[in-house]
């Protein structure tokens, strides 16, 4: 009878100690999840639904189905902004982790002077407005009165319509988008570096241990975890590129620099089909999940530890 | 524990301070707030809106200026929500379309009607041009009164055509020939005397509408039409394709212009202008005052001369056809104040303001009477020259599709064209079979 | 032993030299156009666009003087004195609106991701890949293509043109990059670290603010760093949400991007305004950053 009674008791504990513990964890969880879900939910059906319904704003929205898929897999417009989207994301990406890696590792070295003081220059592209430093650009770059081509021809470079021009456009978007987000990579890098426990460091260089590598043994793989976090989030922003591209170039020439986010702007609020870009908008958010699984494949492997 | 307890305590007090904002209703004046696009046209409005509510003290006057690049859809977005926060909405023909399609704004007949609110005596109702109001008028019904009407027109240096021995255009333009030989000549000549930096003429060609309206014009003053009245593209049309081959000819066979032109709008053709690199330009009239100004154009100030843009030798001048950039007054159909909004929208489009807003530098608000006032011509120069072009306003499609036509399909393949990838005549087929695409999608057809 | 280093063939001082020559190669490359940017704002209009550029030159605070109320704008000449309220400029109440917003949102959004965080990291359950995927997926969103809902959400909770709309918005945008952040910094720390204060009897709660987050504190500078630089700059939302009262500064410098003209002098001189704060803000944020936090706490 005890032991009954007992056995009953400590189920009872045990449920109670279950619920007590899952109300611990998602204690934790519960805030960020309800405002992400109470704000988003409604905007995400709404255009899911959307995107299955022709609606210029005038007539009520129309049934189609699957059309607008359809007709964006068909419009050659869309193609050109997957390889410009595509080739801008990628070239910039690795020429920002890069650059910033070096510099993010020049900055935290031990003998370098004055260390707050480089990186509150380093960082500070990140911090203007991008519409202020995208009509900056804009203003340097102008073929006949900008500051770039005044330099370029005094040291008898060929001066250029770098906006404007089809072989360069893209570039130059690149080009702007590197100095602007490049410190993005070295706050995190830095942020990274800084975290390393020194004593591993210390230990590799009793034994001898070259630049290189210290450099592909420990502080790369080390690092993953925070390349991979900060470069997810920049590949997600370099995909949705659309404020410098609507202030430099505005797509052209031609459609050479139009990108992924520049077509559904355009084809919603100035061709007023809402249903086409609730499609394409959907098929954006594919695409770059599919990226972003791509890049974060080891995130089962970090959930072991 | 100190910090946390600071820190928390710190932005709960934030957040009691950050609610701020919205709208008080209560006593007092009535609440007029108007939409507007930040720019001149708003500076009008900012400009005179004590001096309405001196005159009527019953209201309240609230500027809403919103940034040129999200006006369009920042408007939409309201106004397909039934949203009531403005009452007086100014918008131009890019706008006008889809905004009437959607029942978005009130006719304004009935107001006109009423003798306590409108004095048709007064207010001159034919002293704006039949083309302008018939831009905003649909069935028989008026939407809008006009506030600015500006077309693009023929810039020129006075001073370095004399230089070079060319006569000064007459009253109804040059022909494209004409335009092309003379700044053959300025180039010839600029060149001879080793000026290297300046160029004969100037126009827009960057992936934005300018380009789409210029050579609109072209399109129309050769013969050519957008559409026809079944709505069907006509843009491979020999006239078409002819028109826009003169144009990018500009850049590529007579080279008589910068090579920057490509990536060139408003703005840099008025700098370009202002600091002295062009004798000829296609630039919006707008652009004039900053020219005649001393302070801000050194350079130019009393050197500039106006005319009407070049029309097509085979058609001749009366083929010629002109953009119509007009921008009017409106109700909006869910304000809540439409009585006083219309009485806002006829006191700002009267004579006496309509006056002060052509001295203040607002443009040129289409009156007639002010166009020819001498008064206003001895210090505005380029208003002749607009006034003519007022003449030939040709009319746009009245379909919402309009906005991507232009801004879009038009846009990218004429820039193109004028980049070089794309010949005019793959630029013009590129073009029809995207509009024929759209509209069939669209279900005019 | 003793090892002959043949790699070693700087020393030292070489090494510097090189090092710091690197440095300012780059910091040239990237304070230049800013302070090119700088320079044009004290230049006058006709000045600014001039080549080749003048070096020289009687620098004027005009442009400064407009943005921040003291004059008016050259547009509005003539104006009567009565009448000035109107029409200058309100830069600086925007100045304020943007700061309460960024400061408010960045803070609930690092406050609510990293408790969040936390519990994604110490945790494992059902579902949490899930979540995980989930939180990535409202990151993902083009802001573009939820525009018109979110405006409708906004208007049905009388929020239009106030702060709160878009502190909310500001703390969404934010929140999964704080998530996914602090998780990977959270991840880093060794599980052993919260078992010893756990054992004495502290809560979970506790054992976070007192261990983990000191040491994660640079986690916690860059997220905050990121999330006000985004408020801060934020355009689309910003321009629809709000009108004349809870505007802030990105909208206003986008006003000035006009149809007829880019006035120029302005768009430099606010360029400048802006950025100065987030500037300083970073610079002292940056000395906790630099200070070098070391794995201590677990040795000893």
């Amino acid at each position: 009878m005890m032991e009954r009674i007992d056995k009953i008791n400590t189920r009872f504990l045990n449920i109670n100690y279950k619920i007590k513990k899952t109300l611990g964890i998602f204690g934790f969880i519960i805030p960020a999840l309800l405002v992400l879900f109470l704000i988003f939910i409604f905007p995400l059906v709404n255009s899911f639904w959307l995107s299955f319904h022709r609606w210029n704003l005038i007539t009520p929205p129309r049934f189609v189905g699957i059309k607008n898929y359809l007709m964006i897999f068909s419009d050659p417009v869309f193609w050109t902004s997957m390889k410009n989207t595509s080739i801008f994301s990628v070239v910039s990406f690795c020429i920002e982790i890069t650059l910033a890696f070096f510099i993010a590792q020049l900055l935290n070295h031990k003998e370098v002077k004055g260390k707050a003081i480089w990186h509150a220059i380093f960082i500070l592209p990140m911090m203007l407005t991008p519409v202020v430093l995208s009509s900056m650009w804009r203003a340097y770059l102008n073929r006949e009165f900008g500051i770039a081509n005044f330099l370029l021809t005094s040291i008898h470079l060929q001066a250029h319509a770098w906006t404007m021009e089809s072989k360069t456009a893209i570039w130059t978007l690149i080009f702007v988008e590197v100095w602007h987000k490049t410190s993005f990579f070295i706050l995190v890098i830095s942020a990274g570096i800084v975290s390393l426990p020194k004593d591993v460091f210390e230990a590799v260089e009793i034994d001898g241990a070259r630049y290189w590598q210290k450099t592909r043994m420990i502080t790369i793989p080390m690092l993953t975890p925070v390349f991979r976090v900060a470069g997810l989030f920049q590949m997600i922003e370099l995909i949705r590129i659309f404020d410098k591209v609507y202030i430099l170039t505005e797509g052209g020439p031609g459609r050479s620099t139009s990108t992924l986010s520049f077509i559904i702007f355009e084809r919603s609020f100035h061709g007023w089909q809402m249903g086409w870009g609730a499609a394409m908008s959907y098929l954006l958010i594919f695409i770059t999940m599919i990226v972003a699984v791509f890049l974060i494949r080891g995130v089962k492997t970090e959930v072991m530890r | 524990m100190k910090l946390k307890t600071t820190l928390m305590i710190l932005f709960a007090v934030i957040s009691i301070f950050c609610y701020g904002g919205g709208q008080k209703e209560g006593k007092g004046p009535t609440a007029i707030t108007i939409a507007v696009n930040v720019g001149p046209e708003a500076d009008a409005h900012h400009r005179l809106a004590n001096e309405f509510e001196r005159q009527f003290p019953q209201y309240a006057i609230i500027v809403d200026g919103i940034a040129r690049s999200v006006h369009s859809t920042k408007m939409a977005t309201l106004l397909s929500a039934g949203s009531d926060i403005h009452d007086v909405m100014i918008f131009s023909t890019a706008h006008f379309p889809l905004w009437y399609a959607g029942g978005w704004i009130e006719p304004l007949d009935n107001y006109m009607n009423s003798k306590d609110l409108f004095n048709t005596s007064n207010y001159d109702l034919n002293d704006f041009p039949e083309a302008i109001l018939n831009i905003f008028r649909r069935k028989g019904n008026l939407f809008a009164l006009p506030q600015e009407a500006s077309a693009y027109l023929l810039f020129y240096r006075k001073d370095i055509l004399n230089q070079y021995g060319i006569d000064e255009p007459p009253k109804i333009g040059w022909s494209w020939k004409q335009y092309i030989s003379s700044a053959q000549k300025i180039q010839k000549g600029l060149e001879n005397d080793g000026i290297t930096d300046m160029y004969a003429t100037v126009f827009a060609g960057r992936k934005n509408r300018n380009i789409a309206q210029y050579v609109l014009q072209n399109v129309w003053a050769n013969g050519g039409e957008l559409l026809d009245e079944k709505l069907k593209p006509q843009l491979t049309s020999p006239h078409a394709i002819e028109a826009l081959k003169e144009y990018t000819d500009q850049l590529h066979v007579h080279k008589i212009t910068p090579p920057g032109v490509i990536g060139y709008a408003y703005s840099e053709l008025l700098t370009t202008l202002q600091q002295g690199l062009a004798a000829l330009g296609l630039q919006w009239n707008a652009a004039a005052a900053t020219l005649l100004d001393p302070e801000k154009s050194p350079k130019t100030a009393g050197k500039m001369g106006f005319s009407v843009i070049p029309y097509f030798d085979s058609k001749g001048p009366n083929q010629l056809r002109v953009y119509p950039s007009i921008w009017g007054v409106g109700i909006s159909s869910f304000g809540k104040h439409k009585e006083a909004a219309f009485r806002y929208v006829v006191w700002f489009t009267s004579k006496e303001i309509a006056r002060d807003y052509v001295t203040h530098g607002g443009g040129s608000s289409g009156r007639s009477s002010l166009l020819n006032d001498p008064q206003i011509v001895s210090e505005n120069p380029q208003y002749p020259a607009l006034l003519e072009s007022m003449k030939y306003y040709h009319s746009l499609p009245d379909i919402p599709e309009w906005t991507f036509i232009l801004e879009d399909i038009l846009t990218s393949n004429w820039n193109s064209a004028l980049v070089g990838d794309v010949t005019p005549k793959q630029a013009m087929e590129t073009a029809n079979e995207a509009i024929l695409k759209l509209l069939e999608e669209a279900g005019y057809y | 032993m003793i090892e002959i280093h043949k790699s070693k063939h700087f020393n030292k001082t070489t090494r510097s030299i090189v090092m710091h020559f690197l440095l300012t190669l780059f910091a040239l490359f990237t304070i230049t156009p800013i302070f090119w940017m700088l320079i044009s704002s004290l230049k006058t209009p006709a000045e600014v666009f001039e080549l080749p550029p003048k070096m020289y030159f009687k620098p004027t605070f005009h442009n400064y003087e407009v943005l921040l109320g003291l004059k008016v704008g050259e547009e509005f000449e003539g104006v009567k004195e009565s009448d000035y309220r109107r029409v200058k400029s309100k830069f600086p109440i925007y100045f304020l609106n943007t700061i309460l917003i960024s400061i408010s949102s960045s803070l609930l959004a690092v406050g609510i991701g990293s408790l969040a965080a936390y519990g994604l990291a110490r945790f494992s359950f059902k579902g949490r890949s899930s979540i995980l995927t989930g939180i990535l997926l409202t990151k993902v969103i083009p802001p573009i293509a939820i525009l018109i809902p979110m405006y409708t959400i906004i208007r049905r909770l009388h929020l239009l043109d106030t702060r709160l709309s878009l502190i909310i918005t500001y703390l969404t945008f934010n929140l999964p990059f704080v998530v996914w952040t602090m998780r990977s910094f959270f991840l880093e720390l060794p599980l052993e670290l919260e078992d010893s204060a756990l054992i004495d009897g502290c809560s979970r709660l506790r054992a976070l603010f007192r261990i983990i987050l000191p040491l994660a504190a640079p986690g916690l500078v860059a997220s905050m760093i990121f999330c006000v630089v985004l408020s801060w700059n934020e355009f689309l939302y910003a321009i629809v949400l709000t009108g004349d009262r809870a505007r802030t500064l990105a909208p206003t410098i986008a006003g000035f991007l006009t149809d007829k003209a880019i006035l120029w002098g302005r768009l430099f001189a606010g360029g400048s305004i802006v950025v100065l704060p987030v500037v300083l803000f970073a610079f002292i944020i940056h000395k906790k950053l630099a200070s070098g936090l070391t794995f201590g706490a677990v040795k000893g």
